[in-house]
C-alpha cells in the first residue's frame, strides 16, 4: 500500500505551497502518507522505541525500518522542499535527521477530552510554547544558512489547536531581515518585541501530514496532553551550505540506507563530505612547474601535511613529486589550476612558474 | 657624500654572468684577523643594525673597500660609487627553521643595476648553519615578498654556503630567504648596500675576445618565463650596463640576443652597440 503516495498525483499545488512559505516561514503539507503509511510508521516507531526503550529515537535507530526510509525525503516534502531550495538557486539536500520521537503519554486525554484544553489565548501563549528559533540553536551559522534552512515535521499522530500543536510566529522570518546581521551572524530582535508583533498560530495538522517551516521562524508547541505525539523531524539546506552543519548532527553518506531515487538529496564522497567530516584534516600541496601541463617538471614545490610544513630535500631529485601530474597518481587532487591570465604579459614575467594547488585529506 | 673609486676587476664574461645569475659569490676575501675582530664587535653589539662599525678603519679597509669586493661592486655600478651609509646584521641562533622566500622591500623592478646589495660571512656559514639561498636569475622576474611566502622548496635555488671572510654582491630584488640551520651556536650576517653615482660605461676589464653579438645570454630564468625571454632580460641589462642601453633592441623570432647558430652577423644586433669598447 506504501507506493499509494508515490503513485498517486501530488494533491497539492507546490506553487501555492512555496508561496506561503515565502510569506509565512511555514507550510503545511496534508496527506503526506495515507492511513495504511501511517499505521505502518506507527508500528515501525513502536518496535524501535520498544527495542531502544526510548521514545527519542534516532536515524541510526530508525533506518532498519521501512516505514521510516519512506518516509524520510518523501516526495511529497521534498517536492516543496525543493521549489523553496531552488527559489535560491541552489540544490537542496538533507543536511540533518533528528530521527524521530513520541512527546506524549504523559498526563495523556484522548481527543475528546483534548476539546477541552485551555485554548491558545494570548495571555499564556508564551509560557507555554517554548518560543524559538532554530537559527538561534545553530552554533556559527552563517546568516545565509539559516535563510535558505528548513525543518520538516512528519506527523504521525493527530495534534490539535489547543493540544500538542505546533505553534507558530507568522511571518516572523523576515524580521530576520529587517534585523540583518552582525558580520555574517544573523542578528534576531528580542523575543517579546517579536511575539507581540507578529499573529501566533496554531498549527493542528492531521497524522500522516508534515509542517514545514524555515529555520528562521520563530515556533514553539502547544504541551501536549495526548497519548502519543509521533513525529519525524528531518532538516534541509542548500547544498553549498551543507558545511555549516559542522559541530550539528549531521546526515551524510547514507546512501546505503535509503532507495537511489532520494540519493540526490544525501550529501556524499562526490561533494567532498569524506573529506570533511570530523577528524578529518586537509594536506595542501603547491607545485609551481614550468608550464600549464599537468606533467611540467616541477619548479617548486611546498607541501603541508597534518598541520604541519614537511621539510623538503633541496635536491629536486628527491622531491616526492616531479609533477602535478606525478602527485595525482598518488592520491592528491588538483584544486586550483594556474591561472593563465597571470601569464600573458610574456615580456614581463611574474613569480614562479604555473603553479598546481593540490589536497588530500587525511583521516586522523 | 661618500664615495670612493678603485680598479675594476671583473671581465666582461663576469660581468654577464653577473647579469645572467643575479649574484656573486668572492670566498674567503676577508682576513680571517678581521674575521674574527668583527665577531667579537657583532657578539658586544648584537643589536640589528650595528652600524657604527662602518666607523671603525680595519672594516672600512677590509670589508667596506675589500680590494676583491670593492674591484667588483666598482666593474658592476661605475667609478665613484657610494660608499653603504647602514649595516644590517642578520644574526639568527641556531638551529631555525627557514625563512620565507622574499624580496627586500623598496625595489625598483626595471633592468637597470643602479645599486647592490652586499653580504658579508664573518664566520664559516656551512649548510649546517643555514646560508641564506638565492634563486639565480630571479632577479629578472617580478615577485613580491608577500606573494612569495608559501614558496619552499625552488629547485633552481642556490645555497650561499661559504668559508668565513667570504663577500657575495646581490641584485636588490633577486629572491633569496635564510635556509635552515641544523648545528647549534650563531650565525651572523652582515648586510650592507653600495649605490651607483655614475651613469653605466664598459669600465669593466674588457676581453679582447668577447662579442656581444655572439655571446650566450641564456640564465636560469629562462625556465621562469616563456622562451627566450630571460636571455632577452639579461641582454637589454647588460647592454644597460654598457651605456647603450637606448641602443637595445629585439626584433623578435631567430633574431639576436637569442642563443642560435647563425650565419653572418646576428640579425638585429644594434650596429650602434659595435664592439662596445
Amino acid at each position: 500500500m506504501r507506493g499509494d503516495s508515490f503513485s498517486n498525483a501530488i494533491p497539492m499545488n507546490v506553487d501555492q505551497l512555496l508561496v506561503r512559505l515565502l510569506i509565512d516561514g511555514y507550510v503545511v503539507v496534508p496527506n503526506v502518507l495515507n492511513a495504511d503509511e501511517v499505521k505502518e510508521a506507527q508500528a515501525a516507531f513502536e518496535c524501535k522505541a520498544g527495542e531502544h526503550e526510548t521514545h527519542n529515537l534516532s536515524w541510526a535507530q530508525l533506518r532498519s525500518e521501512e516505514a521510516m526510509v519512506h518516509a524520510t525525503c518523501h516526495p511529497k516534502i521534498m517536492a516543496v522542499v525543493d521549489a523553496f531550495v531552488s527559489y535560491f538557486d541552489q540544490e537542496a539536500v538533507l543536511c540533518c535527521h533528528n530521527g524521530a520521537r513520541d512527546a506524549g503519554g504523559r498526563d495523556a486525554h484522548d481527543e475528546v477530552e483534548a476539546a477541552r484544553m485551555p485554548g491558545f489565548g494570548s495571555e499564556d501563549r508564551r509560557k507555554r510554547a517554548g518560543w524559538h528559533n532554530d537559527g538561534r540553536v545553530l552554533k556559527d551559522v552563517r546568516d545565509a544558512f539559516s535563510a535558505t534552512s528548513l525543518t520538516a515535521l512528519l506527523y504521525f499522530d493527530q495534534t490539535f489547536a489547543n493540544n500538542g500543536a505546533f505553534v507558530v510566529a507568522r511571518g516572523s522570518h523576515h524580521l530576520h531581515f529587517s534585523f540583518g546581521t552582525k558580520g555574517e551572524q544573523p542578528y534576531y530582535p528580542d523575543n517579546d518585541f517579536l511575539l507581540d508583533n507578529c499573529e501566533l498560530r496554531p498549527v493542528p495538522v492531521e497524522a500522516g501530514s508534515a509542517i514545514i517551516f524555515r529555520a528562521q521562524s520563530w515556533h514553539g508547541v502547544l504541551p501536549t496532553h495526548l497519548k502519543h505525539r509521533r513525529l519525524m523531524v528531518q532538516c534541509f539546506c542548500a547544498k553549498d551550505l551543507f558545511y555549516e552543519m559542522h559541530g550539528h548532527n549531521v546526515f551524510a553518506n547514507e546512501a546505503d540506507f535509503l532507495p537511489a531515487e532520494k540519493h540526490r538529496y544525501l550529501y556524499g564522497e562526490e561533494d567532498g563530505w569524506e573529506n570533511q567530516k570530523a577528524g578529518a584534516r586537509q594536506d595542501i600541496l603547491y607545485i609551481q612547474a614550468a608550464s600549464s601541463s599537468l606533467s611540467s617538471g616541477a619548479l617548486g614545490i611546498s607541501m603541508v601535511v597534518d598541520g604541519k610544513r614537511q621539510e623538503i630535500s633541496a635536491n629536486p631529485e628527491e622531491w616526492p613529486y616531479r609533477s602535478a601530474l606525478d602527485a595525482i597518481n598518488d592520491g592528491w587532487r588538483v584544486v586550483q589550476f594556474p591561472d593563465l591570465s597571470l601569464l600573458m604579459d610574456e615580456l614581463n614575467p611574474k613569480g614562479l612558474g604555473c603553479e598546481f594547488i593540490l589536497e588530500r585529506w587525511r583521516q586522523l | 657624500m661618500t664615495t670612493y673609486d678603485c680598479a675594476p676587476t671583473l671581465t666582461d664574461s663576469e660581468v654577464l654572468e653577473f647579469c645572467k645569475n643575479g649574484y656573486l659569490m668572492l670566498e674567503g676575501v676577508v682576513p680571517e684577523e678581521v674575521n674574527r675582530r668583527t665577531l667579537e664587535y657583532v657578539d658586544a653589539q648584537p643589536q640589528m643594525e650595528p652600524t657604527e662599525i662602518l666607523k671603525e678603519a680595519w672594516f672600512h679597509d677590509n670589508v667596506t673597500i675589500n680590494p676583491v669586493a670593492a674591484g667588483a661592486v666598482r666593474s658592476l655600478l661605475g667609478k665613484d660609487f657610494h660608499l653603504p651609509i647602514l649595516m644590517s646584521n642578520h644574526r639568527i641562533k641556531c638551529p631555525a627553521g627557514s625563512q620565507g622566500w622574499h624580496v627586500d622591500g623598496n625595489f625598483d623592478f626595471k633592468l637597470v643595476l643602479p645599486y647592490l646589495q652586499v653580504f658579508y660571512y664573518p664566520q664559516e656559514t656551512p649548510a649546517e648553519n643555514g646560508p641564506t639561498e638565492v634563486v639565480p636569475g630571479s632577479h629578472l622576474v617580478k615577485n613580491i615578498a608577500r606573494g612569495m611566502q608559501h614558496y619552499d622548496r625552488i629547485g633552481a635555488a642556490r645555497a650561499t654556503a661559504a668559508p668565513a671572510g667570504s663577500i657575495f654582491l646581490t641584485a636588490y630584488q633577486i629572491w633569496h630567504r635564510r635556509s635552515r640551520s641544523t648545528a647549534d651556536g650563531v650565525r651572523n650576517l652582515l648586510k650592507y648596500f653600495y649605490w651607483r653615482t655614475q651613469a653605466p660605461t664598459r669600465d669593466w676589464i674588457v676581453e679582447p675576445d668577447f662579442d656581444p653579438a655572439t655571446a650566450n645570454y641564456e640564465t636560469p630564468a629562462d625556465q621562469m618565463s616563456d622562451q627566450f625571454r630571460g636571455c632577452n632580460r639579461v641582454a637589454e641589462l647588460f647592454t644597460w650596463l654598457c651605456g647603450k642601453g637606448e641602443h637595445f633592441q629585439n626584433l623578435g623570432g631567430q633574431s639576436w640576443p637569442l642563443p642560435a647558430h647563425r650565419l653572418g652577423t646576428s640579425y638585429g644586433y644594434p650596429t650602434e652597440l659595435g664592439t662596445m669598447g
